[in-house]
């Protein structure tokens, strides 16, 4: 149980790391 | 898993580069880049947290960090702490914590993002990131195997709630300090300086203190509750690095409250912020290195030499920008007098940095002293000092090291300075003139503070009681310092609640309320006025606190026999016996039972079943024993057979064999876990018999032990002998202890339940560690704590009783409580306020927005 | 006026320095191996000093009283002599560091004893890179090893 919520905690921030990522790139280069 | 881990520690890294590089530029667009980069770098370093996390929780012993920490018998709850338990994982939380720090400054303070926070907060994370990357990564795994089958486990000293707690608060409060720091400096990089950094800091700086208090305490209550020397304060070198930023940082929170209200002191508040903030670096490296013999030996770390690096950094770049941005440092008024509010605190700091000094001397003293230089240094200032005649000290020709006395001598006068500073700074104003009703203002707290300090010395009196009087005492140094803490405290103390009680008093008058709505109302009037002076009315608690152990009495190498007992203070102290369990939580252990008797217990009313109706009972000679008076010898024994067996052996013991034709049993322990771990402890059960063999005599009562298993053979000659021992197996016992003396036949001995108090420490014996873990007893009282410890004698029944009794030490953890949670309230209350703007330096234009302010007295 | 002051303030301030300094160099307790405390001998009687070594010859006298050598690496020892509770990692072979004074005979009267309290590894005698081996030998995987990394 506490397996799944921590491999689902890593998915949800490493898309959110993503997400971020990608508008620090388009802030950067605008 | 672990592969993850590793990208995502050098996706960190990267990332913090980027913050670092994006951050300290003035276009705008780039500084919304580094806010995104910056939440990128949280959801990273919590992506690779979880990832440890879930190694830790699916027991991956491929994994170097969780075989070194955990095991797959232990509780979940320590199984999660592990992550911060251990060097590495302790980077990855440092770093975590970090970053969230930045997000929370990135999304409460848009202003000090445009100059360079977060790039400075970005450094101080790139720090431990490259420590991850390059030398000690959490996801390291086993290079030529798949790993160890189970894991090494988790020291049991460490499975304490207490310890699970204290890091990540000792971290936290570590990492938050780089927040007011990225403040000041940016504050002198980017020109924008006033008081304006100031203002936006206090919450950070507030919420740093607090979080590095809670960890100081907490490890210190660990120590108190777990490591069984007594106390709470070692003086070990790795508590005093700990130590080090907490007094720079303390003084920094009063000097930056004169910077706030009157524009003072702008140098030695950017040099104090620099300092807490390097000393919390170098406090880390003095715990993860072998810098300092010390109890908390870590492995060798191969940190060392990028702490050293890292440290060298931080000092030339802070000299470097204070030395460069010199002229924004002066311009400051002038003091304006000694006696005023700004002229105390200048003092405060200077105590605080001589506080600093002498811990810091005292620390690193052994490792200066290996240097020759550093002897020929000392060693030509002592010749100077011995041709003075003031005292004689010999060179150093070896390494040197301090103790605890010295440190305790040595810090206990300027910490008696500071806590009368406490008291007498808030009465003076900062004004440059000392207000004429000055000694009006002062009479109310210092009558009032000697009549308390008087009934506090009763009370202290009344847990110690000594025989000399106070005016002989009063002559040793030691009971001199403790009443001058007692009446400085008491003096702090009085101070903050005479202000608190005029302010209620006026409010109820003018308003008409209550006095708990007056209360809140002149709390929130005015939050950083009386909550400061709760703040120093928890720092008085402690220091009392503080004074009564100094007070209290030792008692560390009693030898006891079952049924002796040793007094200290107004107690008697009987061992009653030791009993060896099994505990479903994986460990063995010894337990001494030690019955806490008043000396001057006067209720004689005991209630006794079993008494047969032609036997007297009468009180012994202390109030705990009592005497059972037989007219037959014969009475006698048995009655004292059946006891010994209800109350000693049953416990221990189990009939495994009942033979009622030839009067012999077989007697099996208990717990054969217990046999296992405790070494000797199958002897001592043994011996406990052999020992009512010889008082009875051995023609009477004949013992065996079995070649092989645990198991004891006894033999009755008599049937009514026989019966009495079987009888006291399957009784409940009535006494906690009964003895008999072969030269007082008609007489036996015996302490009655129900009347008195019993306290168990423990010994406990794990089967993955080696080391045997002393578990203390603290009977926790009002006034005083009594603290026991034991250790046992192989092979014997006696025990070695330690026992201290600490006058107001429950003051220590009130009065911290106290401390922290008001300074915790201060910082929501700032986090949440509609706080004045900051004067922003953006793009070459001066944007200022002023908003409403709260204001202060 | 203000110089005074501040001429004054620095005075006091050296000289309480001097005093902490002065006085940490009196309380101070040498920190030595038994090499030099063998060698400073007669010159240490009465004083209290610091020794690290190896404890090894424990005999418990009597309970406890505990007569035990601590040894360095070249077979230098001293004996001594510690009453009261051993701390609990105390053990044959363990490092320690003695706090005590020479009495009678070179005897080191021992009245603190901290044991450094080695992990698990460093209890097997090996260092971190080892410990894999010494898993392997501890749980003895008993199938062959040839061609399995």
């Amino acid at each position: 149980m506490l397996e799944i919520l921590l491999e689902i905690g890593i998915a949800v921030s490493i898309s959110l790391a993503t997400l971020a990522f990608v508008r620090c790139i388009v802030r950067t280069f605008r | 898993m672990a592969t993850l881990g590793q990208i995502l520690t050098l996706i960190s890294l990267f990332l913090s580069v980027l913050v670092v590089i994006l951050g300290f530029s003035q276009k705008r667009h780039l500084l919304q880049a580094t806010v995104e980069a910056t939440s990128a770098l949280f959801f990273i370093d919590l992506a690779a947290s979880f990832c440890l996390l879930e190694l830790l929780v699916t027991h991956d012993f491929s994994n170097r960090y969780v075989a070194s920490y955990t095991d797959s018998s232990m509780p979940l709850v320590y199984i999660l702490t592990a992550f911060w338990a251990g060097e590495k994982g302790a980077l990855l939380f440092w770093a975590l914590v970090q970053a969230g720090l930045m997000m929370l400054v990135a999304l409460t303070e848009n202003d000090a993002i445009q100059k360079g926070v977060l790039a400075i907060m970005g450094i101080a994370h790139s720090f431990f990131a490259v420590l991850m990357v390059f030398a000690s990564n959490p996801f390291e795994t086993f290079s030529t195997s798949s790993g160890p089958p189970d894991g090494n486990g988790m020291n049991p000293l460490l499975q304490n709630p207490l310890m699970a707690v204290h890091p990540p608060l000792q971290l936290a409060g570590f990492v938050a300090w780089s927040v007011p720091f990225a403040l000041g400096m940016s504050s002198l990089l980017f020109g924008a300086v006033g008081v304006q950094w100031l203002k936006v800091a206090r919450k950070w700086y507030l919420l740093a203190w607090a979080l590095h208090t809670a960890g100081l305490v907490v490890g210190g209550l660990w120590a108190y509750v777990e490591l069984g020397w007594g106390g709470f304060w070692g003086w070990d070198p790795v508590e005093n690095g700990a130590l080090l930023p907490w007094l720079t940082g303390t003084a920094f929170i009063h000097s930056a409250a004169v910077e706030l209200r009157t524009s003072r002191f702008r140098m030695w508040n950017y040099i104090l912020i620099s300092l807490t903030f390097i000393l919390c670096i170098f406090a880390t490296f003095l715990t993860r290195s072998q810098l300092i013999h010390s109890l908390h030996s870590f492995q060798n770390s191969v940190l060392t030499p990028y702490f050293l690096y890292y440290l060298v950094f931080l000092t030339v770049g802070c000299l470097f920008v204070l030395g460069t941005r010199h002229k924004y440092l002066h311009g400051s008024p002038k003091l304006g007098g000694v006696f005023t509010r700004q002229g105390l605190i200048l003092l405060g700091n200077i105590l605080f940095l001589l506080l600093t000094f002498v811990v810091m001397w005292g620390t690193l003293l052994p490792k200066f002293s290996e240097s020759k230089m550093f002897q020929d240094v000392i060693n030509g200032m002592v010749k100077i000092w011995n041709s003075l005649n003031i005292s004689f000290v010999h060179e150093i020709t070896e390494p040197l090291a301090v103790g605890p006395d010295w440190f305790n001598k040595t810090t206990a006068p300027i910490g008696a300075l500071l806590l009368l500073l406490s008291g007498l700074a808030p009465l003076l104003p900062y004004k440059s003139t000392i207000p004429k009703d000055i000694f009006r203002k002062l009479a109310m707290p210092a009558l009032l503070s000697v009549l308390s300090s008087v009934v506090t010395l009763a009370l202290l009196e009344s847990q110690t009681p000594e025989t000399k009087n106070f005016f002989i005492r009063i002559r040793s140094l030691g009971f001199l310092s403790g009443v001058i803490l007692i009446l400085f405290a008491n003096f702090s103390l009085f101070v903050a609640l005479i202000d608190f009680y005029s302010a209620i008093r006026a409010k109820m008058a003018s308003a008409n309320i209550g006095f708990l709505r007056a209360l809140g109302n002149v709390f929130s009037a005015n939050p950083r006025r009386f909550g400061g002076h709760i703040v120093h009315m928890g720092v008085a608690l402690c220091f009392l606190a503080i004074a009564g152990y100094g007070q209290r009495t030792e008692i560390k190498d009693a030898v006891l026999k079952p049924m002796q007992s040793v007094s200290i203070g107004k107690n008697d102290l009987v061992f009653l016996g030791l009993r060896s369990t099994y505990s479903r939580d994986g460990y063995a252990s010894l337990v001494a039972k030690i019955l806490v008797a008043p000396k001057d217990y006067t209720d004689m009313t005991v209630r006794l079943d079993e008494i047969p109706s032609d036997v007297q009972i009468e009180p012994g000679e202390r109030p705990f024993l009592w005497l059972v008076k037989f007219k037959q010898q014969e009475d006698a024994i048995n009655f004292f057979l059946k006891h010994f067996s209800a109350v000693f052996l049953q416990q221990e013991m189990v009939l495994a064999e009942v033979d009622r034709k030839n009067l012999a049993v077989a007697l099996a322990p208990r717990s054969l876990e217990a046999i296992n771990l405790i070494p000797g402890e199958f002897h001592r059960l043994a011996d406990q018999l052999k020992q009512v063999a010889s008082i009875l005599g051995h023609d009477r009562i004949s013992l065996e032990m079995s070649k092989g298993d645990p198991l004891l053979f006894l033999r009755f000659r008599d049937g009514p002998l026989f019966q009495s021992f079987i009888q006291g197996f399957s009784m409940k016992p009535r006494f906690l202890g009964v003895s008999y003396d072969p030269s007082e036949p008609f007489k036996i001995k015996v302490i009655p339940e129900g009347m008195f108090k019993v306290v168990e420490p423990e010994v406990r014996a794990y089967p993955k560690f080696e080391n045997p873990t002393t578990e203390v007893a603290i009977d926790v009282g009002i006034f005083s704590d009594l603290y026991l410890a034991f250790a046992k004698a192989p092979g014997s029944q006696s025990i070695m009783l330690t026992v201290s009794q600490n006058p107001f030490i429950s003051l220590f953890w009130i009065g911290s409580f106290v401390m922290i949670i008001c300074v915790v309230m201060l910082f929501w209350l700032g986090i949440f306020s509609r706080k004045p703007q900051v004067t922003a330096v953006f793009c070459g234009e001066v944007v200022q927005n002023v908003g409403k302010e709260g204001f202060n007295a | 006026m203000k110089r005074i002051f501040t001429v004054l303030i620095v005075i006091v301030v050296a000289g309480v320095g001097a005093l902490v300094v002065v006085s940490s160099l009196s309380a101070g307790i040498y920190q030595l191996n038994i090499e030099e405390a063998l060698r400073m001998g007669e010159s240490l009687k009465g004083k209290e000093f610091r020794v690290t070594g190896t404890a090894l010859e424990v005999k418990e006298e009597k309970p406890f009283s505990y007569r035990f050598k601590v040894v360095d690496a070249n077979g230098n020892y001293i004996n001594c002599l510690f009453q009261g509770a051993l701390p609990d990692p105390f053990r044959e072979g363990r490092e320690v560091i003695l706090q005590g004074k020479f009495g009678e005979d070179m005897l080191f009267v021992v009245s603190k004893i901290t044991v450094k309290c080695p992990s698990k590894y460093e209890e097997a005698g090996k260092s971190e890179m080892d410990y894999q081996d010494y898993y392997e030998q501890k749980y003895r995987r008993g199938h062959n090893l040839e061609g399995s990394l």
